[in-house]
């Protein structure tokens, strides 16, 4: 991946207190490299910190070397972390204090051209990594510049974290490489209560973010009152017609709620206050690329349906996982797994989703994961993980337990046991011991009806 | 019930854990699952509660059990 660092903004770390220029960051960045030498095309390296400057210089350095940096959650627990790492076969991983050899294995290489690998799920059992091309990298930035505009990138506040997609490269590789600044700042509530003070300080031109920070900041934090702010995004959780008007008030500007998935390197569309009023579930048209649904196996360019999209900003696939690649993955269209509908303008309006991923707070968890560790419990006979509707953070992790025999678990000792195994966002949050699981009438599991079985009782 | 036994079963509620597991002295980031994301349930549980919404200093001002109770005695 080839960045021109010589024309970036600065990064102001508030979280360490340091601020590096273009120069300042270039050298960090030649620095670093110079201690990833001899790392072969197709190398992975993971960087397990994040959120700093020093993650900046970090990534860059890698992407300098023609590797792929694959980024992890930092607050995955260290059992996650090297699962992860094993999986991906990283040649290095790059931590806080410094640089360590992998496991890297032959034959374990990324695909060609790889430059980035997020992790959306599946840290305890087999990781689904998407991997996101240099070409396909490129090509979004540049897509999102145009919509956005450099002058609007000129002071960025990134709200998100270095791990996540939206924040990654929407939120702080898009105004860089438009030569903007970026703040980074410290997150939750911290980040809801200065928030206004901090588009002030530092003069915020532009910020994306999910909506459940402004579930918090429109409680906690004064509007600001310096009218720097042009641009808001908000995206990767549904974002009600209400909340997206009050959010626009705060904010003094025209604010986006954006359409965008890891798989098509964060956003894809938006739709924006200053073109029309908030509506719900409506995010616009796609910029670069289209929108299609599937109708009957085909793509339909109008009607609704799952949403599919072709853009020259796809993801390659899966790390390793060529079977959950080919699922979503076909004819240059990207079945996102979203339900809505395109109109004859080509502008998406989502109306809810065909996967059984839970989305909490713009974080997504795979259900599946967390059955197959609450069943590694010896006290767990079965387990059903399921979204609870939540009105802060859109869903919450619920799940069914039926208890092994004679087991006395409760729900605060079996969540004990989750964090110790589990990243916090995706530990279950609301616990319902049943006797059974619920089934349906031909005698399968579905999250649905155990879902609403169980929310109708309490 | 008293104002209290109400801010317990609203912390409760918005912590998604059972009454008895919230202490008296409960305090934010003392308890594993008073959270950001938390806290905002609490905020809007609250605001249900009163029937009207939170300015942003009394908002502010919640950190503890006992500060949700002594706002629900007002």
């Amino acid at each position: 991946m080839k960045l021109a660092i010589e024309r970036f903004g600065t990064i102001h770390d508030l979280v360490t207190g340091v601020a590096w220029d273009a120069a300042r960051l270039a050298a960090e960045v030649e620095r670093r490299a110079a201690n990833l030498k001899n790392l072969r095309p197709g190398a992975i390296v993971a960087i397990t910190h994040g959120g700093t400057a020093a993650f900046f210089a970090d990534l860059f350095a890698v992407w300098s070397t023609g590797a792929a940096a694959a980024c992890l959650d930092p607050a995955l627990t260290a059992g996650e972390r090297d699962n992860v790492i094993r999986f991906c076969g990283a040649a290095i991983v790059l931590g806080e204090d410094g640089a360590t050899a992998g496991p890297r294995t032959n034959g374990n290489d990324a695909p060609e051209d790889a430059a980035l690998i997020l992790f959306t799920s599946g840290t305890t059992g087999a990781p689904k990594g998407v991997v996101l091309s240099s070409r396909a990298l490129a090509a979004r930035l540049e897509l999102n510049r145009r919509a956005i505009g450099d002058a609007t990138l000129a002071r960025a506040l990134v709200t998100l974290p270095t791990h996540f997609g939206h924040g990654l490269i929407g939120n702080a590789l898009t105004p860089l490489t438009a030569g903007g600044d970026i703040a980074l700042v410290p997150r939750g509530l911290t980040l809801a209560q200065q928030l206004g003070t901090l588009v002030d300080r530092h003069r915020i031109t532009f910020m994306s973010s999910v909506p459940s920070l402004w579930q918090m900041a429109l409680r906690l934090s004064p509007p600001p009152s310096q009218h720097t702010l042009q641009r808001v995004h908000v995206g990767s959780a549904p974002l009600s017609a209400t909340t997206w008007q009050r959010i626009a008030e705060w904010c003094g500007c025209p604010v986006v709620n954006c359409y965008g998935i890891t798989e098509t390197t964060n956003w894809i569309a938006g739709a924006s206050t200053a073109e029309r009023p908030p509506n719900d579930g409506f995010v616009g048209k796609p910029w670069g690329g289209r929108a299609g649904v599937v109708v009957n196996g085909k793509i339909e360019p109008m009607g609704s349906g799952e949403v599919a999209i072709q853009s020259p900003a796809l993801m390659s696939g899966y790390l390793h996982r060529a079977d959950l690649t080919d699922a979503v993955l076909k004819d240059g269209w990207y079945r996102t797994g979203d339900l809505g509908e395109v109109n004859k303008r080509g502008e998406i309006r989502l109306t809810g989703r065909a996967k059984d991923e839970i989305n909490r707070a713009g974080f997504k968890v795979q259900p599946a994961e967390i059955d197959m560790l609450l069943e590694r419990h010896p006290g767990v006979a079965e387990a059903c993980t399921f979204g609870v509707p939540d009105s802060i953070s859109g869903e919450t992790v619920g799940i069914a337990i039926r208890l092994a025999p004679g087991a006395s678990e409760t729900a605060q000792s079996l969540r004990g046991w989750c964090l110790e195994r589990l990243r916090r966002e995706a530990a279950p949050e609301r616990w319902f011991f049943v006797d059974e699981i619920p089934k349906t009438s031909r005698g399968k599991v579905s999250r649905e009806t155990v879902r609403k079985s169980l929310l109708e009782q309490s | 019930m008293n104002a209290h036994q109400t801010a317990t079963q609203i912390l409760a509620g918005a912590l998604m854990i059972d009454a008895s597991a919230v202490p008296p002295d409960a305090r934010l980031g003392r308890i594993e699952q008073w959270d950001s994301l938390a806290h905002a349930r609490l905020l809007l549980a609250l605001e249900e509660k009163l029937g009207r919404q939170l300015s942003t200093d009394e908002a502010v001002a919640i950190e503890s059990l006992d500060d949700i109770a002594s706002l629900l005695a007002r």
